[in-house]
């Protein structure tokens, strides 16, 4: 999407001064902020070009305050697909050389999970401002060494969470937030597919390389590839971070020598009592993908960008009016007609948050269009040539990766892990 | 049960009440007080309920059945607000020249005794449905209870087919409301500039093509017609999209005269 497209579609909600107001780390999406970089370019180099790696760059080819000057792999056929995609970039195969070369301002790094932490530590403290994605990291040491890098730095971090960037998650959480759900009492997120989770291996020493995801030394598996976006979701819906995690999780049908589990279901619960559960099964697609966030009035599914209310079905103008009202703003609504009757209104479908929403069935393992991606991509590169970082970002993207991690250590040693007070750092309720 | 919102921000209160009077009711005010707006609310869903009970007739213990089932047999005495609706809805009939007719009949035998407040029907196959009227006339009864509470800004609609604006939007000069094609609900027939009036909208919609019937030819009237009328007064606007379903042309002429103030549109689609 334009930056103009998403800042009319998000604009909705009363101008940049509000937006930004609510939501610190769009910043740099709006249009004022186009203008200060204007005639810019962010020269980057993208180290890890596996499919999510080729995913940044196919978006980073359509930015033109971009130039991607260096590309890294150790997997040559992975390099080479990059190299083909911006044949003028200097090619690396380790990301130490691609940092010590002049001329680059920021990188990506898109490698497996258990290199996050080293390269984006080592980025930082070669003066690149990083964008690296979610999860931060494979243990909560490796979390806060690399919270603790950015600070101590002063460079730009952006961590992958692109829901903080969608415009549909936007407008639902401002929605959830001025409350038109009532008082939130549940979160329930999920995220089911039917599939092992497998890349092909051209060769079986390659097996631990490609699949990476589903071996131990290099991931968290579920919780760390998927359930870190949806834990983020939870935080920001409720401003809090949550105190205490249990959960069990088992390989039950996946039984392919992988080490991950195939099936978790965790418990978080917040201070106030409210609990967020987290279920993942990749054997049975029926559910889909959701973060349904339960209040005493009604209902929001953030990945369908719908809500639902408990007891009745305001017509759609008068939600348009509303809408209108809440941001000062005066349009034509057109809802009268003759009398609506319950015999013709179809089983009630909830209404959309947004006009136009696109949607997922969570099945794809790279990642989807206009899922808020590209304006993360976007926003890191305009934050590479101002140097100010996103406020709020890291550290939702930080609470997000480490409950990954103590929902991980919860069900491995079957217990109810509390949040680590070593692990606490400002912002929200641990602030 | 209703569902209300205060937004704090926009000082307003959005109610919502499913179920009734076969449809559902939603009302955005505008008060600077939170307590006071839930009180208005609540007064409108109690006076809503009453009139809801009522005009039921598919109550049989509804004043309206006690009426349909005994003014065959006898003068059935009314209390002052149906002694009003029934003389107001026989002004209508006259006014628009029949094709206005809760009796779907012939309002003329339709008996009204003045001295007793009484009515009696003269025709054994009048049954009384104010599916027309009632709409507009709870409207009226919500302007009063808005404009009691010192509320001059309010949207109320009830099942799309009965507006009522009270001033205007707080970010305009007025409430601009769209009248969509019930077949194309992409598409807007017309929108209405309402401050201090009313909006009705009859019609057929693609799955509800018998609903309107001329009480001339005792037939349902399938076209695809949309009738919208925009009026100060609740009941004159909700009565004569009625009666303009079914008039034909020289009839809609001469009821077109007898309501100078109120604005009206026939789209044929």
């Amino acid at each position: 999407m334009e930056r103009r497209n998403f800042i009319k579609e998000i604009g909705m909600m009363g101008g940049s001064g509000l937006l930004v107001s609510a939501f610190p780390w769009l910043h740099s999406c709006t249009l004022e902020a186009e203008k200060e970089i204007k005639g810019e370019k962010a020269r980057l180099g993208v180290i890890g070009t596996g499919s999510r790696g080729m995913y940044h760059l196919n978006h980073l080819l359509t930015l033109p305050h971009v130039e991607v000057v260096a590309l890294c792999d150790n997997y040559e056929p992975h390099l080479k697909q990059a190299a083909a995609l911006f044949p003028n970039a200097k090619t690396f195969s380790r990301h130490t050389d691609l940092l010590s070369m002049p001329g680059i301002d920021g990188v990506f790094v898109v490698t497996p999970l258990s290199e996050h932490a080293h390269i984006t530590i080592d980025a930082l403290k070669a003066g690149k401002h990083t964008f690296c994605e979610k999860s931060m990291a494979t243990t909560t040491e490796d979390c806060l060494a690399m919270y603790n890098t950015y600070k101590e730095t002063g460079k730009v971090l952006y961590i992958g969470q692109q829901r903080l960037f969608d415009p549909k998650y936007l407008k639902a959480i401002e929605m959830i937030h001025s409350g038109i759900i009532g008082d939130i009492t549940g979160i329930r997120c999920y995220w089911f597919r039917n599939n092992d989770w497998r890349r092909p291996v051209e060769h079986p020493s390659l097996e631990r390389k490609i699949n990476w995801r589903l071996y131990k030394e290099f991931s968290g598996g579920l919780m760390t590839e998927l359930a870190t976006h949806q834990l983020q979701v939870g935080n920001w819906v409720l401003k809090m971070i949550p105190e205490t995690v249990a959960g069990f999780g088992d390989i039950i049908f996946w039984k392919d020598s992988r080490e991950v589990y195939d099936n978790v279901c965790l418990v978080y619960r917040y201070a106030n009592g409210i609990n967020m559960t987290y279920e993942s099964v990749i054997s049975n697609k029926f559910n889909g993908l959701e973060e349904q966030i339960l209040g005493h009035k009604g209902t929001m599914e953030l990945e369908k960008g719908k809500y639902y209310f408990e007891e009745v079905k305001p017509a759609a103008g008068i939600l348009q009016l509303i809408n209108q009202i809440e941001h000062r703003m005066f349009d034509n609504v057109s809802f009268a007609g003759p009398s609506w009757v319950p015999e013709t209104a179809q089983k009630y479908q909830g209404e959309y948050v947004l006009n136009k929403i696109s949607q997922t069935e969570g099945s794809s393992t790279v990642g989807v269009v206009d899922d808020g991606s590209l304006e993360l991509a976007d926003a890191f590169c305009h934050s590479v040539i101002t140097g100010r970082p996103a406020e709020n970002l890291v550290e939702e993207a930080y609470y997000s990766s480490v409950l990954a991690l103590l929902g991980l250590q919860a069900m491995e040693e079957q217990r109810i892990i509390k949040f680590p007070d070593e692990y606490k750092i400002p912002y929200l309720n641990f602030a | 049960m209703p569902y209300s919102q205060y937004y704090k921000k926009s000082h307003m209160l959005h109610g919502s009440l499913l179920n009734i009077m076969g449809t559902v009711l939603d009302i955005l005010l505008i008060l600077d007080n939170e307590s006071l707006a839930e009180t208005v609310w609540r007064d409108i869903v109690a006076e809503v309920e009453r009139l809801h009970c009522m005009f039921n007739r598919f109550d049989p213990t509804s004043e309206l059945s006690v009426i349909n089932r005994q003014a065959v047999l006898r003068p059935v005495t009314l209390n002052d607000e149906w002694w009003y609706v029934l003389c107001d809805a026989e002004t209508y009939h006259r006014r628009t020249f029949g094709y206005f007719d809760v009796s779907l009949h012939d309002y003329r035998k339709v008996q009204l005794d003045a001295e007793r407040h009484a009515v009696f029907f003269e025709e054994p196959l009048i049954t009384l449905n104010f599916g027309g009227y009632a709409k507009g006339y709870a409207l009226k009864k919500i302007q009063r209870i808005l404009l009691a509470a010192g509320i001059r800004q309010a949207l109320v609609n009830f099942g799309n087919s009965s507006v009522l604006a009270l001033g205007a939007h707080p970010h305009g000069e007025a409430w601009n409301i769209g009248v969509a094609n019930p077949f194309m609900p992409e598409q807007t027939l017309k929108t209405y500039t309402l401050c201090n009036n009313s909006l009705s909208t009859s019609g057929n919609t693609s799955t509800h093509t018998q609903h309107i019937i001329n009480p001339h030819t005792g037939t349902y009237t399938p076209e695809r017609k949309v009738v919208s009328a925009v009026s100060a007064d609740c009941t004159d606007s909700e009565v004569l999209t009625t009666a303009l379903m079914v008039a034909d042309d020289t009839a809609a002429q001469k009821i077109k005269k007898v309501f100078p103030a109120t604005k009206y549109d026939i789209f044929v689609i």
